[in-house]
């Protein structure tokens, strides 16, 4: 079980009920060490995605468009879907599907 | 948690987690220097070392954090660049070059202008603005600007459109929207920075065009708010709307809540959801002008950046407007009143979101037609998801649409006079016109979207009847330097749509002068911003059917050189093809629908004198600010 602060914006916080930043606690996978960022996913669609998962979620992964950073570095760096989130993590979810 | 960057892009005291690429760290934090390494020291220099500070040092399970490829002393944040690992810093260097390159390239913004900067609390305003508020602090004094009155630095202003009375949602509350735009605005406000805040719908607030002419500089017409006004409906009487729903109440008053109304009804003639959006953005480029003209700004600068311009290539060739294409994806365009720059035309957006987050600069998203919760599946839209899911396949692809199309060749009014399109130029003291210059440069331009003609487009509205111009100014050719192409290839086309068009009308009834009339329009009366010049461009046949509405740059009158006044049919205003067939819903040949003459710079009534005055006090200011 980890502490994970979560913050959603350009858009997607309306997915969350209006509300960018969350404090939340996410179980590893049965039989696993750390918790992953798949893990992080999965459990936000059973238990924070008040709405329309299709604008969040694509598959396994989020939806094209949407960057997410683990403490300030792009999850692309860090191995995507397989990168581990420790306690205390700040994940940051962005969307730019929409023009600034 | 993270390196904490400090507070509004403030150094955070070591270069690795300095985020304002202040000069604490050495002048090669500002630049783009490939050689940073030896300034930037964090203690270890070398490859291996994984970098100065930072929780992306390694951690179990995750692959050792690279290091930025640029700088190569801190680790990498985000992947910028298409596909380059960069810090934080050198990311916000990395853009913040790009925007002072197309500055200085096109001249868009000297010391002497007054930039009003659209701002929609999004992250590409978001970085615009703050790149902006640093350009002006950090402006060193030209030599000619001296005698500039004491007038040193460009003055900056920002202004936000609410779009509340166009959501498909009656009576959407957008003040709480205007609320956290005004909090986001505040720091700036406190250094100086104007704020103003307009609904959309004040274009349609009767007998508003008097009001521009009525109102002495300075003061803002009744109804329209800015700081001053915070949140406050008041109708023309001053009186303050009851309470009820917030903003948007009691519509019976003839006022802003009339005003509402006759936005929501224009907006609702069009059927098509792409046409809706299409007819918004050329609502809100005219309520940019508005606000510009008004409160004597010289140029208006909006957060374009190429992810959006490469949609717009894509949306403008399905759209049909491979002629026009160039004109609305340049740096400049001077078509209007208040010349528009895109300083950020060269930055992608997930550069700019990560910017913004990295910095953590706030952004707020307002929700519009084709943007939050009740966005429709429009063209728009559908070509934006599409080219987010082609970069995300493989990045880089935006910036390769971009570059296709740039070898589209730009407009005259693509460029600041003295400077042809694409030429290179460093930052100039203080020139003499370029606001007030001449936009269109006797280039005719469609009614609706501002687009330029070609001939055919033009005789099709003008009946086939102009007088005789000379060879210089035959729509489609390109006037000015780069004339050469870009005039055969419009002949061409023009000439091959002017046959299509015969054959079209050949069926067309003989048109009735007294229809024409009724639609309001004066024989000989001025153009838009083309100095009075020239005449309205008949239109032809019959009433054309509703149809959608296009537009992703604003509009303008359509306005043909002189010619012999007396072979002008009254009546109508020139479109182009797109605009005819998409927003008009017609083919070749027929009448334009009698509600185009709502549309806020069509309006007759007080219109033109009002333009007039307007461009009066924008030359005035011009004058002032010489002297």
């Amino acid at each position: 079980m980890v502490e994970i602060n979560l913050e959603f914006s350009g858009g997607l916080e309306l997915l969350f009920g209006d509300v960018k930043q969350h404090k939340v606690q996410v179980p590893a996978k049965d039989g696993a060490i750390q918790v992953l960022i798949s893990d992080l996913l999965v459990w936000i669609r059973g238990n924070l995605l008040k709405e329309r998962p299709e604008m969040f979620l694509k598959g396994d992964s989020v939806r094209p468009g949407i960057l997410v950073l683990i403490n300030d570095c792009d999850w692309e760096l860090c191995g995507r879907l397989a990168s581990p989130v420790e306690d205390g993590d700040t994940v940051v979810f962005i969307s730019t599907l929409h023009g600034g | 948690m993270a390196q904490a960057p400090g507070v509004n892009g403030l150094c955070g005291g070591t270069p690795a987690s300095c985020s304002s690429a202040c000069d604490r760290h050495g002048e090669e934090a500002r630049g783009m220097s490939a050689n940073g390494a030896s300034v930037r020291v964090t203690g270890d220099t070398s490859d291996g070392g994984g970098g100065g500070s930072g929780e992306t040092a390694a951690r179990e399970g995750a692959p050792a954090a690279p290091l930025c490829v640029k700088c190569r002393a801190a680790p990498a944040e985000v992947i910028a660049n298409q596909r380059e690992p960069y810090c934080g810093a050198c990311l916000r260097a990395s853009l913040l070059y790009k925007v002072k390159t197309a500055i200085n390239k096109h001249a868009l913004v000297q010391a002497h202008d007054a930039v009003l900067l659209a701002f929609s609390g999004g992250h590409s305003s978001t970085v615009l603005l703050h790149f902006l508020s640093e350009l002006q602090s950090h402006a060193t004094t030209p030599l000619a600007a001296a005698a500039d009155r004491g007038k040193t630095v460009f003055r900056l202003g920002l202004v936000f459109v609410s779009e509340a009375a166009v959501l498909s949602r009656p009576h959407y509350d957008g003040d709480a929207d205007v609320e956290r735009i005004r909090k986001l605005a505040a720091p700036f406000e406190k250094r100086g920075c104007r704020v103003h805040v307009v609904r959309l719908e004040e274009l349609f607030l009767k007998g508003r065009s008097q009001a521009h002419q009525a109102a002495p500089e300075g003061t803002m017409p009744r109804g329209s708010q800015d700081s001053a006004t915070k949140g406050v409906v008041r109708n023309d009487s001053g009186d303050q709307l009851e309470e009820g729903r917030p903003g948007y109440s009691v519509p019976h008053t003839d006022g802003l809540a009339g005003a509402w109304e006759r936005l929501r009804a224009m907006v609702a003639r069009v059927a098509d959801a792409t046409a809706q959006e299409d007819l918004v953005e050329m609502l809100r480029t005219e309520a940019l002008q508005q606000v510009a003209v008004e409160h004597g700004y010289t140029k208006i600068a909006t957060g374009v950046c190429a992810s959006r311009l490469a949609a717009e290539v894509l949306t403008g060739t399905v759209k049909g407007r491979g002629f026009s294409l160039p004109a609305d994806l340049q740096a400049v365009d001077r078509r209007r009143t208040v010349p528009v720059i895109a300083p950020l035309r060269d930055c992608v957006i997930k550069e700019l979101a990560t910017l913004c987050t990295l910095n953590r600069w706030p952004t707020t998203f307002v929700p519009s037609l084709d943007a939050g919760p009740t966005a429709r599946p429009s063209l728009n839209r559908l070509t934006q998801d599409f080219l987010t899911l082609i970069e995300d396949d493989l990045p880089g692809r935006t910036l390769t649409i971009l570059r296709t199309a740039g070898k589209l060749q730009p407009f005259p009014f693509n460029a600041f006079p003295a400077l042809p399109p694409g030429h290179r130029a460093r930052l100039q003291p203080a020139q003499g016109t370029e606001a007030a210059a001449e936009p269109a440069d006797g280039v005719n331009l469609c009614a609706l979207c501002r687009a330029p003609l070609t001939s055919a487009e033009v005789q099709d509205g003008g009946a086939g009847e102009r007088g005789a111009r000379g060879p210089e100014s035959e729509p489609g050719q390109r006037l000015g330097a780069d004339a050469g192409d870009g005039g055969n290839e419009g002949r061409d086309t023009a000439e091959q749509a002017r046959a299509e068009q015969a054959e079209e009308r050949r069926g067309a009834a003989a048109p009735a002068g007294d229809q024409l009339r009724e639609n309001g329009a004066e024989v000989g009366s001025t153009g838009g911003e083309s100095d009075g010049r020239g005449v309205e461009v008949a239109s032809v046949g019959h009433e054309a059917s509703n149809g959608d509405s296009r537009g992703s740059s604003g509009a303008g009158r359509g306005v043909v050189p002189p010619g012999p006044q007396s072979e002008a049919r009254p009546g109508g205003v020139a479109c182009c093809r797109s605009c005819r067939e998409q927003v008009l819903g017609g083919t070749g040949g027929t009448a334009n629908p009698a509600w185009l003459h709502d549309l806020p710079w069509l309006d007759r009534a007080g219109g033109r004198a009002a333009e007039e005055a307007r461009r009066d006090r924008m030359r005035n200011k011009i004058q002032d600010f010489l002297l």
